[in-house]
C-alpha cells in the first residue's frame, strides 16, 4: 500500500509542475519548452528516446513483471 | 541503472541503459558527425503506416509475443532514424538558456529522480512474493490494468503516441 502512495504522490507533482508550466510561464517553462530545448542535443534526443523505447519494451514484450502478482 | 538491470536478471534492458551511455559519451567526442551527411529520412507515409501496423500487432497479437518483439523493435529503428541527424546550422552549441527554463529543468529533473529512488526502494523493500504486494514497483501495479483489452490499447496509444511527440519535438527543435 504505501509503496503505491509513493507512486500516487509523484503522479501530483507532475501534474502540480504541469499546472506550474501552464499557468505560470513567465516564471516557469513549461514541459514542452524543456524539451525542445533539450532535444536540440543529439545525445540527449537519443537518450529520452532509447528509454521511451525500453518503456515500450518492458511492458509490452518482456516478461519482467513478477508472475506472483499478476 | 544499467548494472542494476543486470544485477535483477534482465540483460536486454540492461544492453538499453549501457547503450545510453555508450551514446553519451561517444556524441561527446564529435565522432558521430561524419555519419550526417549520407543520412536517410524516412517519408510521412511510410512513417504513419508503421506506425499503424505497430498499433494493430500490439493491440491484437497476444501479448509478450513474438509479433510483439518484432515490432517493437522495428519500431525502435524507425524513430531512432527520424531522430539522429543533427542541426547544421550549429543551433545545438548555441542554444541559449534562461532563469525560468533552469527552474524548470530542475523541478523535472528533481521529480524524475524521486521517482527513481522509489522504484529503486520499493524494488529492494519488495524482494520476495509477500514484500511485492507491500512495496509493489510501478510495473506490478500497472501490469494487472495493461492485462486487460481497455488497457492494452490505451497503453499501446500512449507509447506509440509519445515516440512520435517526442521525435516531433527533436525535429521542431532541428
Amino acid at each position: 500500500m504505501i509503496g503505491t502512495i509513493g507512486f500516487a504522490v509523484i503522479a501530483v507533482a507532475i501534474l502540480v509542475l504541469v499546472g506550474i508550466g501552464q499557468f505560470r510561464r513567465d516564471q516557469f517553462a513549461s514541459f514542452g519548452e524543456l524539451m525542445d530545448r533539450v532535444m536540440v542535443s543529439r545525445a540527449a534526443r537519443i537518450t529520452i528516446l532509447m528509454f521511451w523505447w525500453w518503456l515500450g519494451w518492458h511492458f509490452l514484450v518482456a516478461r519482467t513483471i513478477d508472475p506472483t502478482l499478476g | 541503472m544499467g548494472g542494476f538491470q543486470f544485477y535483477r536478471t534482465a540483460p536486454v534492458d540492461g544492453v538499453v541503459f549501457l547503450g545510453m551511455a555508450a551514446i553519451l559519451i561517444v556524441s561527446l567526442t564529435g565522432v558521430l558527425r561524419r555519419f550526417d551527411g549520407w543520412w536517410w529520412a524516412p517519408g510521412r507515409v511510410l512513417a504513419v503506416m508503421a506506425l499503424a501496423v505497430a498499433a494493430i500487432v500490439l493491440v491484437f497479437t497476444p501479448r509478450h509475443g513474438w509479433p510483439d518483439g518484432i515490432v517493437v523493435v522495428a519500431t525502435g529503428i524507425l524513430v531512432f532514424i527520424v531522430a539522429w541527424p543533427e542541426p547544421s546550422d550549429g543551433r545545438a552549441d548555441v542554444a541559449g538558456r534562461s532563469k525560468r527554463l533552469t527552474r524548470s529543468a530542475i523541478a523535472w529533473s528533481c521529480v524524475g529522480l524521486a521517482f527513481c529512488a522509489w522504484e529503486l526502494t520499493t524494488y529492494f523493500l519488495g524482494l520476495g512474493a509477500v514484500g511485492r504486494l507491500s512495496y509493489p514497483a510501478l510495473s506490478d501495479v500497472i501490469n494487472p490494468f495493461i492485462d486487460t483489452p481497455v488497457g492494452r490499447v490505451i497503453c499501446v496509444a500512449a507509447w506509440l503516441g509519445g515516440g512520435v511527440a517526442l521525435a516531433r519535438r527533436g525535429r521542431r527543435a532541428r
